[in-house]
Formats: C-alpha cells, structure tokens, sequence
C-alpha cells in the first residue's frame, strides 16, 4: 500500500517539474550566468578585448566611486528620495486600499479603481513633459491656483533644492498608488466576511471593525510589500528623475543611476558603471535578507 | 531548505571561481603599436578597362543604416542602383556583410561587439561616431592610412582635405593618421541669429548691429505686446542650456559668449598659443551676468534651465518667442511649424551683434563628422578599389557635366527632361529618392570652398555654370525650394560672418582625466552657472569655481589637452 502511494507521488511530481524546466533553463541562462559578468567591476573593461582579456584592476573602481568628490551627496539623495517614496507610497496605497473598500457600489469601486490605475502604464517621458507644464513657475496650473487663491508668489518646483524632492515623491505617488494598491485590494476581498457579521453582532461599529478585522487581516501583505521594497531603497526612480530633473536641483535631485548615466555619456566608462551595479544589488541582497528574518520573526512571515 | 541552500552555494562558488580564472588569466593588454600600412604599394594591381576594373574587385563593408534614407523598387541598402552602378560601372562589388540601424545607435553596439568577438574585420568601416572609430584605432586592428591616401587619392579629393587639415587630427596617432575622415563644410554650420520679421515690422524695430541694441528689441518683444493679443505673454529670447551650455543646432547661445571673447566648453587659443578651456575665462563672467540681467528683465523664460532642443522647438511653434539663434535650416525646422499656423509670422535671418568691446563670435561645427578605417588585412586589390571608388564620387565634383553621375542617379534623384535635370517628385518614376545616401559615407563628398561658393550663388540668385549644377544634382539641393530662398540668406551672413568663427580645437579622443573627472567637471560648471543666472549665487561666484575647477582636476586636462595637441600638430 504504502509503495503504491510512494510511486503516485513520484508520478505526479515529475510531470511538474518538466512544467518548471523552461523557466528554470531561461532563468539560468539569462540571470545567473550573465552574473558572471558582474567581473567587469574588477577590471577596466574596454569592449576590443573583452572580459577575457581586460586589464585586471582589482577594487580600483570601486575605490574610485567612494572618492569621487559628490559620491556621498548623490548615494544620499537617492537614499532619501527612495525612502520617501516607499514610506509615503505606501501610506498611500494602504490608505487608499482602505477607503475604496468602502465604497458600497461595486460601479464606483470599479471606476475609481480603473481610473486611478491609469497613470501608471504612461512613461515618464510623457510625464515629465506634462508635470513641466503643470508645474510650470510662469502660467503654471498649480502655480497659477496658489496666486490666484492664496496669493503666493510662483513656485519654481522643478528648480528649486527646496521643493524637488519633494515633487518627485508626490508625482511618482500620483503615478503609482493605484496600481500599488491592487495587492491591498486583493488582500481585503479575502477577508472573511463572516468576522464582519460576527463583528457587528457584538456591536462593533464600522471603525472599530476597520481596527480590528480589517487592518491585522492585511498586515501580512504590508509586511510582504515593505519587504518587497526594501530591496529598492537605491533605485530612486531613474525614467522620472532625469525626465524632470536639470543643473538646478543637482544638489538634491542627483541620484546614482542619473549620475552613472552621464558617466556614461562623458567616459563610455563600463567598468564603473558595473561597478554600481554590483554594489546598488550587494546591498539590496542584503537589505532584503535583513527585512526578511525580522518579518520572518515578527510577523511570523515566510515564504521558504 | 539544505538542499537549497547547497545549490545557491554551490552556483555562488562556480560563478566566484570564473571571476578568479579571468583574474588570472587576463595579462595586461599590450599596447601594440600602429601598424604601418601592410602592403608595400608598389605596382598597381587593378585592371581597368574602359574605366571598369576587370574583373571586378570585392570591397567587403559593414554599414549603418540612416533612417531617412528612402528606397524604391524593392532596393535595400546592400542592393540598390548605386551599388549596381559601382559594380557594373567601376567594377567595385561592394559586399555589405551586414547593417543596423544608426539612429537608436544599434550599429555602433555592433560594431563594438565585432572588435570585441575578434572576428576579422571587414575591409572598411565607415561610422560616424568618433568614439567607435578611436576604439577601431586602439584596438590595433586597423592600418595607417598616410601612404594609401598619399599614394591613391586623386588630386581633387587631396585638395579637399587640404582645406581642412585639421580634420586628420582626431584621427591622428602622433603624427601617423589612422582613419580618414569624412570631410563637414565648417562654413555654414554655423548659427546666425532668427528674428520674428512681423514683431519687429510692427514695432518699428531695425536689425541689431550692438548688444544694447538688441536689448532695445528684447524689452520691445517683452513689454509692447508684439502678437498684439492684449496679454504680457511673449518670450523675447529662447535658448537652450539642459544638459550642456554649447552644441544645440536650434536654441544655440554661443554668441553671446562670443561677444565677451570666450565661449564655454570649446578649447581655443590664448595670447601664448597654448589650448584654454572656454568655460574658465574672463569673458564668461560678464557674458553671465548679462544673462543674469535678462532673466531679471523678463526677457528670457523662468525656467530655462529646463529647456533642451525639444522645448524650444515647441515654444517656436506656439509663437511665443520673438528671437532664437540656429543652424540656417531653422526655416525648415521649425520654423515651418509656426508658419503653417500663421503665414505672418516668419523668421528673418541676422548677424550676431557685436559686445561692448566690439567683439564677435559664434560656435562652429568640427570640420569631420564620421571617418573610414581600413583593415590591416585588407588586400591590396581591394585597397586600390576603395580609392578608385572614392576618387570617382571625387571627381564628379569637378565635372562639367550634371548627369556625370547618371549612372545611378538618373530616374532617382531626378529625371532627364530637354536635357535639364527635373527634380520634382511627381515627375519621377516610383517618387524622388536621394540616392547620396547609398553611397559608402552616407552623402556626396564635395570640397568645402566648392559647396560655398555654390550655396553663395544660389542665394545671391546667380548663373549657375554646369560644373555648379553638376555639384548641385550631387547634394540634392533644388535651387527652386521656397525655402530655400530664406536658407539662402541665412547662408549669405554664414558666409560673412565666417571671420568670426571660433572652433573647438581639441578633438583628440578621451583623455584619462576626461574619463575620471569629466562628469565631475560639467556638473559643477552647469550647476555654478545656472545657479548665476538665477541669481542664486552673486556673479563673483565664477572666480571660486575657476579655482575648484583648476584644482578638482582642470589644471591635469589642461595639461593632457596640450600634450595631444603637441603631439599631433
């Protein structure tokens, strides 16, 4: 009996497994092993003689990139402005989340949701354009609203250190919160709804019931998405940046990919810009393992 | 969960141990030196007959793929009438192995990915960007070219480089010349200043000979309503600084600097012969405090520091701005787009003004834009073949006869009708095409003094001798355009105002404090600059950026930039 159920099991998996294989091959053969090319950070890469035969320089480069004199403000700004846009982001998707699943008509619902779904599938190259307009310091939408209704003198908030950060974080919001709050939305149509009867026959009213059904059944899924998004604390948004940003707001706005994007304008330089790659996933590997034991611990969450 | 971890470790050590293996095993490269020209050109070994060679010779190529190149009946660029023509006619078989597109820059990529595969090269290359042609020179790969050219080129096309010697020098190893390079008329690429004829008209305005003169113009655009709508909404001037200070074709502001003596981010001359960079000197200073003043007057939009090429086009079309300065196509683009929405509204060509201290300058185009190498194993018969070819597109610049070059295009660029050529796209079979395009440079070579004096005829509407139209037929230049009528001015002031020319003289390849310091140096000369002309910082701001630009690594390019061009000079 019991070698039967062993053979069925045995049966049954190899079919999966072969379903896997694909994946498996493609992945391998176009993750890991370009990986090894990350060995371009090591040496000064010149493309006539390839990896094989570039000069070895050891961490020469990334010596190079901790001396380069604005290195520190530009690892610094990225930081700040990925920070902010995850923390605020994902107040916003959670909130957001939280008060459409209020909303009683399912046509409503439906429409908001499409609609605030939108802005994310258009480029930046679009948006960059259309938020220069907008925020505009001469004839500007939102500069006009200000002069007009509370009188205060034109903003130039592409131009200026003081509001930059600032607008990235919020129209990057504006781009991104509906469709970052699809994984909230998901998790709350999963709730059981029997805990909301059960609920309101002990009297809970609708906030009471938002505190304490609603919130704890999706702080799994907040802990996956913060997990998820630690990973991307250097990556401050490339596409937006260097569509809005000019040598006005170098200052604050500079972030690492724009910065090793002129590098590469200027030097055809591909040994450094390997390089900060290498470190930019070095250290989300790392940030990421770290998110992962403490949600793992605190959360009791896990995914292996 | 062991087994995983095991597979992760076991992938981790493999991928560690190739990093090792190629730290190992790579030797330094060896810096080979430039080969002199492998064959030992003695008798010439090509047959020709009648002007063909016989039997026809191979000249095997990569090419790029210009999109805006036009095809007809099913012709590509590996097969179409002018590569039939040059097998049929000259007896050279051009065999393009394969082609990629130029303008998302895939065939550069290819390019370097064939010199990195070690593959052996084709016979020639011909690229216009200068960053692959100087990796084809480092890699070794490629042979000198002083005794080929000095031994096959034919006079005319000598004489054209003779015109411009400097265009050897980016391509110059020392004194050996390792490419050769595709030759750019200098004169007429320069910017002339585009003013709105209606708003001046209206306002009783006359051309600006000085700077305050054009003040007077730029506060009159500003304040006295020029489009007469009512509304304080027109921009008296547009330029364009985004990503660099110099090198927009259309929002160029390089005149401006020129009236003080200097202009940013060129290498010219000073008192004592030795290379300056532009953005460090004196004449910068008052050139941005003028550019200061603008901005306070209202002359100049607030957020210019946001405008790049895209953005000055679009406020052209929207008929806001009343100056710009541009290539002398600027008619075409954009100031059609305008046009077409207003017939009035049409830009006048002008000179520059002069600066308080009467002096005059603009930026100019480097005078290459693109060059051939040749491989070191080429053969000699394939060698001989390239400059017979080359020779023979040469010397149609010198004949008397416009359809000296029938042969491929005739029925293409023009029809033959009583015998003049007819350029009119209805009149030709299947549409007009410009089939210089085909050609292995990608556009007729002329001499530069020929394609002046040409253009200055065209424009002052003098007789054309047929040695002029054979020229003309050859650049796809139909002196009946409308269009042409405004170019043609535009090019008559290039032409004056070529004396006050200043060119950029450093065009050697990438330094190693250019590639370590570059990045740092633009950034901080954008940042200092725009920081100025917002009035973010006071005017004396420039002397503490000349010294941290001297010391952040100026000083060691300076230094690099003269040894270059010491050594090729």
């Amino acid at each position: 009996m019991e070698a039967l159920q062993k053979v069925n099991r045995r049966g049954d998996s190899w079919q999966l497994y072969l379903m896997l294989l694909p994946a498996v091959i493609l992945t391998l053969i176009f993750i890991y092993v370009p990986m090894g090319g990350a060995v371009m950070a090591f040496q000064d890469y010149k493309p006539y003689t390839g990896i094989l035969h570039s000069k070895w320089v050891g961490i020469d480069n990334f010596k190079f990139l901790f001396t380069y004199p604005d290195s520190k403000q530009v690892i610094w700004n990225t930081f700040i402005i990925a920070v902010l846009k995850i923390v605020f982001g994902t107040i916003a998707t959670f909130t957001f989340a939280l008060l459409l699943n209020e909303a009683r008509k399912k046509f409503m619902k439906n429409t908001i949701q499409t609609i605030v779904f939108l802005p994310h599938f258009l480029s930046w190259v679009v948006l960059g354009g259309v938020f220069m307009e907008i925020l505009a310091p001469n004839g500007g939408l939102v500069n006009q609203f200000l002069q007009n209704v509370f009188g205060i003198k034109p903003v130039f908030f592409l131009g200026d250190n003081r509001f930059f950060r600032a607008t990235m974080v919020a129209t990057e919001i504006w781009k991104e919160f509906g469709y970052g709050s699809i994984l909230f939305l998901a998790a709350l149509a999963g709730i059981n709804p029997a805990l909301y009867e059960a609920a309101e026959i002990d009297g809970a009213g609708r906030w009471k019931q938002t505190l304490n059904i609603t919130i704890p059944s999706i702080i799994p899924t907040l802990v996956v998405v913060v997990t998820l998004s630690l990973s991307q604390v250097l990556n401050a948004g490339f596409d937006q940046i260097f569509n809005m940003y000019n040598p006005l707001v170098f200052q604050t706005g500079d972030i690492i990919d724009t910065f090793v994007y002129r590098m590469g304008l200027i030097s055809g330089n591909f040994s450094v810009s390997t390089a900060i790659g290498l470190f930019k996933s070095v250290v989300g590997l790392v940030l990421i393992i770290t998110s992962y034991r403490i949600a793992g611990k605190f959360a009791g969450y896990k995914i292996f | 969960m062991a087994k995983k971890l095991k597979f992760a470790a076991s992938s981790l050590v493999i991928v560690m141990s190739l990093g090792s293996m190629v730290a190992c095993s790579s030797k330094t490269s060896e810096s080979t030196p430039y080969a002199s020209a492998s064959a030992n050109p003695s008798a010439s070994k090509l047959h020709i007959v009648n002007g063909k060679i016989d039997p026809p010779v191979t000249l095997t190529t990569v090419r790029g793929i210009d999109s805006t190149a036009k095809f007809k009946n099913g012709e590509t660029l590996e097969n179409n009438v002018h590569t039939k023509w040059a097998k049929d006619t000259l007896g050279v078989d051009i065999k393009t192995l394969w082609s990629s597109q130029m303008s998302d820059t895939s065939f550069d990529t290819k390019l370097k990915l064939m010199l990195s595969s070690g593959d052996k090269l084709p016979d020639v290359i011909f690229t216009t960007s200068k960053d692959t042609l100087n990796m084809f020179i480092e890699s070794g790969k490629v042979m000198s070219v002083d005794r080929a050219f000095d031994k096959y080129a034919g006079k005319v096309w000598k004489d054209a480089v003779a015109e411009q010697p400097d265009a050897w020098l980016p391509f110059q190893r020392g004194k050996q010349k390792m490419a050769i390079p595709r030759l750019q008329a200098t004169v007429t690429s320069e910017p002339v200043l585009w003013i709105r004829k209606d708003w001046m008209d209206k306002l009783g305005l006359q051309a600006p000979k000085s700077l305050s003169d054009l003040e007077t113009i730029m506060d009159a655009f500003t304040n006295k309503d020029p489009d007469g709508n009512g509304k304080k909404d027109t921009t008296a001037l547009d330029f364009a600084i985004k990503d660099q200070m110099i090198g927009y074709p259309v929002g160029d502001i390089s005149w401006l600097f020129g009236a003080f003596g200097s202009i940013p981010d060129q290498w010219t001359k000073d008192a004592n012969g030795k290379l300056v960079f532009g953005s460090t000197q004196p004449g910068v200073k008052s050139a941005l405090a003028k550019l200061k003043d603008w901005k306070d007057k209202g002359y100049i939009a607030d957020d210019i520091a946001l405008h790049d090429w895209n953005k000055i086009v679009e406020n052209v079309a929207s008929a806001k701005v009343g100056i710009v300065a541009g290539a002398n196509w600027f008619p075409a683009y954009p100031g059609s787009m305008v046009y077409a929405k207003d017939p009035k509204a049409v830009f006048e060509p002008y000179a520059f003004p002069v600066g308080p201290d009467g002096k005059k300058g603009q930026t100019v185009a480097d005078p290459f834009n693109g060059g051939f190498v040749i491989s070191k194993d080429i053969s000699q018969e394939a060698l001989e073949a390239f400059f017979y070819y080359m020779n023979t597109l040469w010397d149609a610049s010198n004949s008397n006869d416009p359809f000296v070059l029938k042969g491929f295009q005739e029925n293409y660029d023009y029809v033959i009708q009583d015998g003049k050529a007819v350029f009119d796209n209805d009149k030709i079979p299947g549409g007009q095409v410009q089939t210089m395009k085909y050609t292995l440079q990608g556009n007729m070579p002329q001499p530069m003094s020929k394609f002046v004096e040409v253009g200055k005829k065209i424009a002052t509407g003098e007789n054309l001798t047929p040695n002029d139209i054979a020229f003309n037929n050859a650049n796809g230049v139909n002196p009946k355009d409308p269009l042409q009528g405004i170019q043609g001015k535009a090019t008559l002031i290039n032409i004056d105002q070529k004396g006050s020319d200043i060119p950029n003289l450093f065009t050697g390849p990438t330094t190693s404090t250019q590639s370590s310091r570059g990045e740092f140096l633009k950034k901080l000369e954008l940042d200092t600059f725009n920081q100025i002309i917002y009035s973010k910082t006071p005017i004396d701001e420039f002397d503490s950026f000349v010294k941290k630009w001297n010391s952040s690594g100026g000083d060691q390019l300076t230094k690099e930039v003269n040894d270059w061009y010491s050594s090729v000079k």
